[in-house]
């Protein structure tokens, strides 16, 4: 079977930079469609980029959640850094019918499979 | 000073199997009970941040997938609890589990006073130092 989602390291990408970090993900398949849901904390909807080209989806955040300079530091675990991820698609999805929406820092992206990847009767003239 | 104190509950029942881990691959073992600590954090346990000034402590919680009716926030002392749960509904969500972490505020808090936000995933929790931390006589037992 082929693998519809792989995912390429942004630190293997030309662009990238020490300020990306890789969000996690997580995938689910179902017959007709495969989800991805990425974890964005704090990432607004108006922070977020998200891009298909060439079957490979392409996804970065824009700075981090707002800080207030002021605040004095007294425990912190989570790092300024932006999120970038790269999946490349197979063919078996359908690239234009691609839908993502944003809630509560967690991204899903619904990616159905194609008319074409499912199996057809052939009628012989 | 440590201000976070605990994360999962789950932890403690695996306790035995965590007490031979510890003799067996220390590394391991402290990775998984301080996750942060050791680079190695699960999606169970969210990133927590803790931060001053004048008049506040701000804690900030890094959430992903949660729903505001999901989460609660508790205040004892200046012990303030946080935890998720999740309900049946996010079916689609069901891999990612619960969290629960404690943090210990270094000094007396308005209790009363306190105000929580939550937007795209990031709970911020605002508690109000109390206005002065007066000096108290400590009962001698025994």
């Amino acid at each position: 079977m082929n693998t519809q989602i792989t995912c390429k390291s942004a630190s293997q990408n030309s662009e990238a930079n020490s300020t990306y970090i890789q969000p996690k993900f997580t995938v689910e398949k179902s017959e007709n469609e495969t989800r991805v849901f990425v974890e964005l904390p704090g990432v607004s909807k108006d922070k977020l980029n998200l891009s298909v080209e060439n079957r490979q989806i392409f996804l970065q955040t824009e700075g981090s959640a707002k800080r207030t300079e002021s605040w004095e530091v007294l425990h912190r675990e989570s790092k300024d850094q932006s999120f970038q991820l790269r999946l490349n698609l197979g063919q078996q999805v359908d690239q234009a019918a691609i839908e993502a929406n944003l809630q509560d820092g967690m991204l899903t992206l619904t990616l159905p499979k194609a008319e074409a990847a499912k199996p057809r009767k052939i009628s012989v003239e | 000073m440590k201000y976070l104190n605990y994360r999962n509950p789950t932890y403690t029942t695996k306790l035995w199997d965590d007490f031979e881990d510890f003799f067996n691959k220390p590394s391991s073992f402290l990775s998984s009970v301080y996750p942060s600590l050791y680079g190695n954090a699960e999606a169970q346990s969210p990133a927590v941040d803790l931060y001053q000034d004048d008049s506040n402590y701000f804690v900030e919680v890094h959430l992903s997938g949660y729903q505001r009716k999901q989460i609660q926030v508790e205040l004892d002392k200046n012990r303030l609890v946080l935890s998720g749960t999740r309900g049946e509904e996010s079916k689609e969500n069901s891999n990612v589990p619960s969290f629960q972490c404690s943090v210990t505020l270094p000094q007396e808090v308005k209790a009363d006073k306190v105000a929580a936000t939550y937007e795209n995933g990031l709970l911020t929790v605002t508690v109000p130092k109390a206005d002065a931390v007066k000096p108290r006589s400590i009962e001698i037992k025994g």
